[in-house]
This record gives structure tokens, C-alpha cells and sequence, in this order.
């Protein structure tokens, strides 16, 4: 059940009329009802994994609220401790278990010891590193004392499991999202169509953005060796705005979603193509994970260097984006992929400008020349990091990278579909506009048009529909979804 | 809320109101398309087969049995409905869409391949069903169990053109005259004549996976058309020689031929060891005959069935 598919479509009416309808004057029920539909949700994925999610959400609980209750430090430690390693241990076995156990056979391999140690047939129950991560955060932030255990199971249930953000995220922190559930809610027009607003974009984003750039940068990465530098060259930049227009476009359908059900969940994206430096562009990209990272393990970690200086600060971030590759999956592509924007950042460092923010120019529509350039090296030093996030293996990424600089570079580029790369550049350039001139918003049509004549407003959805009718690209999964 | 789902019922209604007639203007131009298995749909949903011999199969019938020379010799009005990539399962949607809106043949030539008993994933060529399938009954339960359409496509206006882009906008153009459509098949064959590609070389041990369901349709099939005095004659077409090795089962594909063929006192006309198979140039690829090839063999296979079993309006005579 995909966000951009019908059947989600008619699922969520029917959420919609109920949870307002006849569950509407009670929050308890509408609670129990939302955590229904979500476990519903879930189940038209996988059933199977259902049990696992229960099992953690009720393992969590339970050890949050005795992380709450007891006053003795040390217990309270070991609860958390305990909670880690579970929801860690679920998370390492399921997603990382064949990784290390691959990685060691070959690492004692290379030392001539044959090691008789098997993987096994496993496989990622979905959303896993979305929900592993809200669990901790809720276990962490009742240790630290941030927030309250919650006193209502299905409220906390409810967190883990919320439908919008269970397969992809965001990664929602329990001191956002459990007072919400707590709370009566009460619907709001504005909202409501602000919602709808925000799922036309990012179902405009994903399906006539995403899905056409997946139909053709499949055949580039995987035919790489039979193709010219400047195809690979242009496969390269369309998988990176691929990737942003399929995860944001998601994140953009799950936050309108929740917002029809009076709910507020964290923003995912800032419009991170127009930063001006790698620190900016992280704190644009996929800032649900990042802030969870900076605030329990870059902050901690760079409060231990604390004496090292700008070495210690060093060895944090490259630490913290080592983890953020890894979070993507058990592969030394994500590994990599992690350390280099981890090393990306050492000349921030250095030159003391990590936290320096320059907004860009406002209310011009062009931005400066120097802008421009930052933006455009930015975006360079991202996509190239992207060839290793795309490969299979680390020996693909290089291969490819030897590919694309070679002379064939000054080549025509030679595609299958040429009609339809004509067309996704198209609607790039439509991308781009719409989101340069709507960064100041939430998301790029949030400011949009609000000063337009309601006619010219609705002919433009109409527009946006049309071009999400006609222009579809064939259904592809959400690429985070295999994380 | 009332305000807000007011304004959500203004923005969908034009859409809900219009999707019906742009539907019904795109199916509509879709069918003038002569490209791919368009105009055998048309022919069939248009009653515009009406013939007493038809041909069934996969590719192996579509480009090999010429409907025009059978039809001279037979005396008899001669359609080719076979089908490009596909099993059984399909030939039978076409068989059963065909008897609902054509007058009952009194013959059908039944191509018979290594593709009759297996089972696809993929919805092939599906293009072919668009303009048609919308609440169509006969069309959902044969199509829906591949990878092609979903539950909306079936229900609901519209659903199935998008992400489909391309089939729309060849609406637009045909509705203009402007797309390039010129009529590619004569009562559903189409011949080509192309060098030898040498598809051999793909796996060599290929093995025909019977699917158990395909073949208890068949059964049934066979059981109707003799419930309804239509006759049916089994054809094994011409392949290049070189390439029958290349299928590990053959022989359990020709025992249920057989088996079927004596079941239900079928002809079975079995041209694979014809001397045509032995000669590369009638042949596109291994499976497929070319032009030159192919009216060889239709002229065989109409002169076989002419003399070789009672003729066709003698059946009909008799009835």
C-alpha cells in the first residue's frame, strides 16, 4: 500500500471519515482506532514482522516506565542500557547480522583462516530503522528526564507504530508526538487543506519526478560499463535528484497525511539542494535522523573530545556520519558513503565556519553569483557521494567512477527512453522553480499561490494533477523503504 | 470540517464529473490504434471477425498461419487471432470475448507450443486491453492475476491511463489524425521478412514448466468447444531444427497434445519435423517462420486440412 497508490488512497478516506466521524469525540477511542489502522497498515506490508513490532513497543514501554519511576541513578541506567540493547540487538540481527558475519569470514579470509560460520536467510522487516530509532529516543529522553513515560500504552503504541511514519519515517521524538495523541484534537480546514496541498506535492515530486528518474537511471547504473562518461554523468544527477524527490516526496505525503488526522510529525526536509556548504546540507537532509544523531551521539561524543579541540570535533563527526551511512544498510557503500561527508566537513572545521548560517537572499529571485557557486559545489561534492550510496559494492562505485572520467565524456549521451529523459528535465526545471521560489515555506507550495486568485490557485493543482496523470512514471517503491 | 469538505467536493467533483467522458474519449481513440494487438481487439469487441475458421495460438500463429491462403483453399472466411507472448490463458480470453461478440466459427486451427501450458508474470502487450477492460468481467478475470493492472484499473474511469501517459497522449493524436497508424495486419497475420537472428543461443536447456490450472482450462475449453459443435485441430507449426533440441521436456509437451488430441478425437497436425524445419531461410528466428517461410507453410497447412481431413463445409453441412 503505497502512499501514491490508490488502494492507500481508499484506506485513508475511510481512516478519515471514522476517525473523525464516529471516533471523533473521544480521544481514547480515536487513539485505539489510529493504532489499528496502523497495525492494519503495517500488516498489508508484512504481516509476519507485526508481532516484532508489538514485542518491542511493549518491551520499551514497560522499560520506560521503569526507567521513570525508579530514583536510584544506577537502575534507572540499566533499564536504559537494557532497553538500548534490545531495540539495538532486533535492529543489529535483522539488518546487520549477514553484514558482520560476511565481513569477518573475509577479513580472516584475507589472513588465510577459513571460518566455518554461515549467514543466514534473513530478512529486513520493513520500517525497522525508523521505529528501532523512535524507541530509543523515547528511552533516552525519559532517562535524561526530558519527557514523562507515557502513562497510556496505547498513546505510546500509537508513537511507534503511527502509519504515516512507520515505513519511512520521520523519525519522530516522543516529546513531539505523544502529547499531540494525548490531547483532544480538533479539526482545522487550514490544516486540512495545507495537508492535501502538501500530499499533491509530494506525490507531484515522487511519481512524475522519482519514478522517471528511476526509469532511467536503472539501465545506467546497471549497464555502466557499456555506456558513454556522459550518460553515466547524467545518470548520476538524475539518481541524486531522484533520491531527494522520492524520499522527500514521501516525507512530504506522510507529513500532509498526518496533518489531516490533526497531527504534526517532523519535518524531513529543508530544501537542502540550495545550501551553501555540507553542514547546511545535512541540516536540510533527512533532518529527522541528523537531529536524532547530533542531539545522542555527535553531542556526546563531542562533549568526551571536548579536550582534543577541533581533532576531537573531528573524530565526533566523522563518528556521527559513519553511523548515518550506516543506518542505510549493512554495506560498506553506506559506510563510505557516511565517511566522506564526514570528511567533507574537515575543512569547516578547520576553518571555523561549521556553524556559521548564511540565509540565503531574500525576497531576490535569483540568488548572487557567489551563492550560485556554493550551491552548485555543494550539490557536486552530494551527487558524487551518490554513485557509492547507489552501487552494490564499493569495486562498482570505483568502476563507475573510472567510467565516468574517461574521454567519452565529451560524448553525446545515449539513452533508450530519449523522450522521456526530454521530459524529466522538464519537469526538473518545474521542480526547481517551484521549490526555489517557495524555500522560505514548510514545503514549496506552502506559500505558494496563497495570495493568488483562488481560480488561478485550484487551475494550478488542477495542472499539477494532470501532470501526475499523464506523467507518472511506472511504480517504483520508495527507496528508503529497504532501509 | 463542513467548510473544508465542501471545498475538498468542489476541487474533486469537475474531476469525478470528467473522468467518465475523458475516459470515454481515450478508449475511444485508443481503439483506432492499428499498432500491436490493437486491431485484433478491435476486430473482436466490433464483431468484425465473424469468420468460420479462426486461428488460435501465440506469436507461433500470429505471423506463421496466413488467414488469406487458408481461407482461398478452405473456402471459408479465415481470421488469425493469435496472440504475441502469451499462453493459453490469454488465447482463451480472446476465445471467450470473440464467441461473445462473433458469430460461433465452425473451425478453430489451435497452434500448440512450448508457451500453451505456461504461465507468464508480466500483463504483455497490455496496452491492448485498455480501451476495453473498464468494468469488463470477462477481461478482469483473466487479467488480473498478472503484474500489469490493479483492482482500480478495472473500476474505476481513468485509473488505469495513468502512469500510462504515453496511451493517452496517442489518444489525443489519433483523435486528430496525427499519429502515424498504418494498418500492420490482414485479419490478424502479419508476416515479416527479416534475416536469421540467432536466438538458439539462449539458454540450452530450456524446460517447459506445466502449469496445472492452464492445462485444466484447456480440458475445459475443449470440453465447450465440442458441446458446441465447434471443431478443433491441434497445429504444432514449423520450428527450425536446431532449435528443438534446445527444450529439455519436449516430449511431455507432445504426450498431453496427444493426450488431448485422443481425449477429444482432435487432428493433430504436427509440422515439426516438416522439411521447412530443415531450412534456415524461412525462418526469422528459431521459433518464428518468415514470410517466404510462412506462406510455404500456410499453403501446406491448408492443403493438408482440405485433403487430408473432411472439409470444413462438410462439417457444416452435416450440422
Amino acid at each position: 500500500m503505497l502512499f501514491n497508490s490508490l488502494s492507500f488512497a481508499l484506506f485513508f478516506i475511510i481512516v478519515f471519515i471514522l476517525y473523525w466521524f464516529v471516533f471523533g469525540r473521544n480521544v481514547k477511542l480515536q487513539n485505539i482506532f489510529l493504532l489499528i489502522s496502523s497495525y492494519f497498515f503495517y500488516s498489508f506490508w508484512d504481516w509476519r514482522f507485526l508481532s516484532l513490532l508489538i514485542f518491542t513497543s511493549l518491551v520499551s514501554f514497560a522499560l520506560g516506565n521503569q526507567i521513570g519511576k525508579s530514583g536510584n541513578i544506577k537502575t534507572k541506567r540499566t533499564f536504559l542500557y537494557f532497553g538500548i540493547i534490545i531495540s539495538l540487538g532486533v535492529l543489529f540481527y535483522f539488518k546487520y547480522f549477514n553484514f558482520f558475519v560476511a565481513s569477518f569470514i573475509s577479513l580472516f579470509s584475507r589472513f588465510g583462516f577459513n571460518l566455518d560460520i554461515h549467514t543466514l536467510n534473513i530478512i529486513l522487516p520493513l520500517g525497522i530503522s525508523f521505529y528501532t530509532f523512535r524507541i530509543i529516543s523515547y528511552l533516552i529522553d525519559v532517562h535524561r528526564g526530558k519527557i514523562t513515560p507515557a502513562n497510556d500504552w496505547v498513546n505510546y503504541f500509537l508513537f511507534v507504530a503511527f502509519f504515516p511514519s512507520l515505513i519511512s519515517g520521520p523519525i519522530d521524538k516522543a516529546g513531539m508526538l505523544i502529547p499531540q495523541l494525548e490531547k483532544k484534537r480538533v479539526f482545522n480546514g487550514d490544516e486540512g487543506v495545507d495537508g492535501l496541498r502538501q500530499i499533491l506535492w509530494g506525490l507531484f515530486k515522487k511519481t512524475v519526478i522519482a519514478d522517471n528518474c528511476a526509469s532511467i537511471t536503472n539501465p545506467v547504473f546497471d549497464n555502466f560499463h557499456h555506456l558513454p562518461a556522459s550518460t553515466i554523468l547524467i545518470g548520476i544527477f538524475l539518481y541524486t535528484i531522484q533520491i531527494y524527490a522520492d524520499f522527500s516526496g514521501y516525507s512530504d505525503m506522510a507529513i500532509g497525511t498526518a496533518r489531516l488526522l490533526g497531527l504534526n510529525i517532523t519535518r524531513n526536509f529543508d530544501f537542502p539542494f540550495f545550501a551553501q556548504n555540507i553542514a547546511e546540507f545535512w541540516r536540510k537532509w533527512h533532518i529527522s535522523l541528523t537531529s536524532w544523531l547530533t542531539e545522542y551521539v555527535f553531542t556526546p561524543l563531542s562533549i568526551s573530545f571536548r579536550d582534543y579541540g577541533k581533532a576531537g570535533l573531528v573524530l565526533a563527526i566523522l563518528i556521527n556520519f559513519t553511523l548515518i551511512g550506516i543506518w542505510h544498510g549493512a554495506n560498506w557503500t553506506f559506510v563510505l558513503f557516511g565517511f566522506l561527508h564526514g570528511c567533507y566537513y574537515v575543512p569547516l572545521i578547520i576553518s571555523g565556519s561549521l556553524n556559521k548560517r548564511k540565509k540565503l537572499t531574500k525576497g531576490e529571485f535569483f540568488p548572487s553569483l557567489s551563492e550560485f557557486i556554493k550551491i552548485a559545489g555543494t550539490f557536486l561534492l552530494v551527487m558524487f557521494t551518490f554513485v557509492i550510496f547507489r552501487s552494490d559494492t564499493i569495486g562498482q562505485a570505483f568502476a563507475l567512477y573510472r567510467s565516468l572520467f574517461s574521454r567519452s565524456i565529451l560524448s553525446s549521451p545515449v539513452f533508450d527512453a530519449a523522450n522521456v529523459v526530454e521530459h524529466t528535465f522538464i519537469f526538473i526545471v518545474f521542480l526547481f522553480i517551484i521549490e526555489w521560489i517557495g524555500r522560505d515555506g514548510q514545503y514549496a507550495l506552502s506559500d505558494i499561490g496563497k495570495k493568488w486568485h483562488p481560480a488561478v490557485r485550484w487551475s494550478f493543482y488542477y495542472a499539477t494533477l494532470i501532470l501526475v496523470f499523464l506523467f507518472a512514471g511506472s511504480d517504483q517503491q520508495f527507496i528508503y523503504f529497504q532501509f | 470540517m463542513k467548510r473544508f469538505l465542501i471545498k475538498v467536493f468542489a476541487f474533486f467533483l469537475p474531476i469525478i464529473v470528467l473522468s467518465y467522458g475523458l475516459d470515454v474519449f481515450i478508449s475511444k481513440n485508443l481503439k483506432k490504434d492499428n499498432s500491436d494487438e490493437n486491431s485484433d481487439m478491435r476486430d473482436i469487441f466490433n464483431g468484425a471477425v465473424n469468420s468460420d475458421v479462426v486461428i488460435y495460438g501465440s506469436s507461433r500463429a500470429w505471423v506463421q498461419a496466413n488467414p488469406q491462403i487458408i481461407s482461398d483453399s478452405l473456402q471459408q472466411s479465415t481470421y488469425n487471432l493469435g496472440i504475441d507472448g502469451h499462453s493459453f490463458l490469454q488465447q482463451y480470453l480472446r476465445h471467450r470475448l470473440f464467441l461473445k461478440y462473433n458469430k460461433k466459427p465452425r473451425l478453430i486451427i489451435h497452434s500448440v507450443d512450448f508457451l500453451t501450458f505456461q504461465k507468464r508474470k508480466n500483463l504483455f502487450n497490455l496496452n491492448q486491453f485498455l480501451p476495453y477492460m473498464l468494468f469488463d468481467t470477462l477481461i478482469t478475470k483473466y487479467t488480473k492475476n498478472y503484474e500489469g493492472f490493479n483492482y482500480f484499473d478495472y473500476v474505476m474511469p481513468l485509473a488505469r491511463y495513468c502512469s500510462r501517459g504515453r496511451y493517452v497522449q496517442r489518444a489525443f493524436l489519433l483523435s486528430v489524425n496525427q499519429a502515424d497508424n498504418p494498418p500492420d495486419r490482414f485479419r490478424g497475420y502479419r508476416a515479416t521478412n527479416q534475416q536469421y537472428e540467432n536466438v538458439v543461443t539462449g539458454p540450452k536447456n530450456y524446460r517447459i514448466r506445466f502449469d496445472p490450472a492452464i492445462v485444466k482450462l484447456f480440458d475445459q475449453y475443449l470440453r465447450q468447444c465440442r458441446r458446441d459443435s465447434i471443431d478443433v485441430i491441434f497445429v504444432y507449426s514449423p520450428e527450425y531444427i536446431e532449435g528443438q533440441k534446445y527444450v529439455s521436456n519436449r516430449d511431455q509437451l507432445f504426450d498431453l497434445i496427444h493426450h488431448f488430441s485422443k481425449k477429444y478425437h482432435i487432428q493433430f497436425y504436427d509440422y515439426s519435423k516438416d522439411s521447412i524445419c530443415y531450412h534456415k531461410e524461412y525462418f526469422n528466428n528459431a521459433e518464428h517462420l518468415n514470410k517466404t517461410g510462412s506462406l510455404l507453410y500456410s499453403k501446406k497447412l491448408a492443403a493438408d486440412i482440405k485433403h487430408s481431413t473432411p472439409p470444413v463445409d462438410v462439417y457444416a453441412a452435416d450440422k
